[in-house]
């Protein structure tokens, strides 16, 4: 396996640095070469549905251990700026946007500036940021802080959602842990958001901060005015990796996966050029033949079959490469039994049902496609129908202020590519034998 | 409708916007611009994303007079705008 700094397991444990046996018991020293360092100090499994609560005790690291091993929380200075774009950081929130193309953003202005870690997990199969602040609430908090500092921010806000009561009190403990040794720097504040799907999205977190409700917003005409508030929107492991390259350590080259496994939830970190069927071989779904296809990304993201995985790695440049992104780092693998159409038609209602019902093409078209889908996975969409979605997914991406719509078209129009076979004997009325129930696990759907 | 071809004239380049959660779908800008928007079958306008032409930049600036919403904006443009512009480009 290729990886250096931390590796996939199946054992009872699952993934240990090989750092960890000479390091003390945080385990998240940098490497012998002193070059580097991961983030996660272990991986964890959970439950296949649900929240991120581990099932066996995780490690957390305290402030003491983190300045042990990492020394204390520079100061955030401008030379961080350089080191963002020297280094290209992406965000790790799903879009793989530049961090330093939005600091640059948020220090055009002069309104007081608020930065927020966005530990507002939507994507439902996802739990690496939640498990990630369980085990290093401080490399987090550092990185907010750093950024605050760097960029002169009047609020430093930790965003979560508000029925995760896990994250909620690892954060608060982290707080705690943090007034206890003094420690100075900008004020910390922990604002527990909506639970719904889309508050995670970082313009309804921006509207929200300002006052107004919790849901996306269009970008209006010229941007805001020079006086008005701003709002720098980070994922929580983007954030780490700003708290490491401030103390001038490379983060690791890695990736925070999600791996539904056939039986659990497995939370891990691996080097990025780790192939994909490895991660899937090590995580038991190769045990009765290969799976049939992996859906990359989680909800809004794609299926992909499994003959187009057999070279590729968790490198996101590679994978865009060849058209595919492994967004937030979700990897939702089905069975040679399942039926993909299915599978899509109940993730599509799930994306329909978590609209913000603001904008048209979204209000009325998710509901839409997930209608045709069901139609289909139920071997009784017509030509009429087939055809009514193929124009509605046409009409329907590119459409809504966020992008939550173009996740279900992507989605959709991934699935009609990957299940083209199972399509077709669905639209002639054949359905999958014995694969009626999905098998990936989407919230309020029980069976 | 115009092609592309018709979006090479001289005019600097203007594109038409839309802020889709402050649009209702009342369809006026349609009536105002029939070769420039069309409606979807909810009702909403389908807005070209490319540069306007000359012609194109005087319906749409009907449309974007007649939106009882002023949900429309017409905006120069001085470099290329990259195909996820707007508030999801910032997702983090």
């Amino acid at each position: 396996m290729n990886v250096d700094a931390v590796t996939v397991s199946t054992s009872p444990a699952p993934s240990v640095a090989p750092s960890r046996s000479q390091a003390p018991t945080h385990a998240a020293a940098p490497t012998a070469a002193g070059d580097y360092a991961g983030l996660l100090l272990h991986g964890v499994r959970i439950a296949r549905a649900g929240s991120a609560e581990p099932r066996a005790p995780h490690t957390v690291e305290s402030l003491a251990q983190l300045v042990h091993t990492l020394g204390p929380r520079p100061l955030g200075t401008t030379a961080l700026i350089a080191e963002l774009e020297r280094t290209q950081l992406a965000g790790r929130g799903g879009a793989h946007f530049p961090a330093a193309v939005k600091w640059r953003s948020a220090l055009r202005g002069a309104g007081p500036l608020t930065v927020v870690a966005n530990g507002a997990e939507s994507e439902p199969l996802s739990a690496k940021d939640a498990t990630l602040m369980r085990q290093r609430p401080h490399l987090v908090l550092d990185g907010l802080v750093i950024t605050a500092e760097t960029l002169g921010a009047a609020r430093a806000v930790v965003w979560l959602h508000g029925d995760d009561a896990g994250t909620r009190s690892a954060i608060q403990d982290a707080l705690a842990d943090r007034r206890a040794w003094g420690v100075g720097g900008p004020a910390i504040e922990l604002v527990m958001g909506p639970s719904h799907y889309l508050s995670g999205e970082s313009s309804a977190i921006t509207q929200s901060l300002n006052g107004g409700p919790t849901l996306p917003t269009a970008r209006r005409r010229g941007g805001a005015s020079f006086g008005a508030p701003r709002t720098l929107v980070h994922n929580v492991e983007t954030l780490a990796r700003i708290a490491l390259l401030a103390r001038g350590i490379a983060p690791a080259p890695t990736v925070l996966l999600t791996v539904l496994t056939p039986i659990d939830r497995l939370v891990v970190e691996v080097d990025r050029r780790t192939p994909i069927t490895e991660v899937l071989e090590r995580t038991g779904w190769l045990e009765n033949g290969p799976p049939q296809a992996v859906l990359l990304g989680g909800y809004g993201g794609m299926w992909v079959p499994w003959g187009d995985l057999i070279d590729a790695t968790f490198d996101e440049d590679a994978l865009r490469a060849i058209g595919l992104s492994a967004g937030a780092g979700v990897v939702a693998p089905i069975a040679a039994g399942a039926c993909g159409i299915a599978e899509t038609a109940a993730i599509s209602e799930y994306l329909a049902s978590m609209s913000a019902r603001q904008c048209g093409p979204c209000l009325f078209g998710l509901p839409a496609l997930a209608g045709s889908m069901a139609l289909l996975a139920d071997g009784k969409a017509s030509r009429r129908e087939r055809a009514r979605m193929l124009s509605d997914l046409r009409a329907v991406e590119g459409r809504g202020a966020c992008h939550h719509p173009d996740g279900a078209t992507r989605l959709i129009a991934s699935a009609l590519t990957a299940f083209r076979h199972d399509a077709s004997e669905h639209a002639h009325g054949r359905r999958c034998a014995g694969a009626r129930q999905p098998t990936i696990p989407v919230p309020g759907v029980t069976w | 409708m115009s092609g592309p071809g018709d979006r090479t004239s001289a005019v600097a380049a203007s594109r038409l916007r839309i802020d889709p959660v402050a649009c209702d779908g009342v369809g006026v800008c349609a009536h105002l611009a029939p070769d420039l928007i069309e409606l979807d079958r909810w009702g909403y306008p389908v807005i070209p994303a490319g540069d306007l032409s000359r012609r194109e930049l005087a319906a749409a600036q009907r449309a974007v007079q007649g939106c009882p919403h002023k949900a429309m904006w017409i905006e120069r443009v001085d470099a290329p705008v990259p195909a996820n512009w707007g508030p999801a480009a910032q997702l983090s």
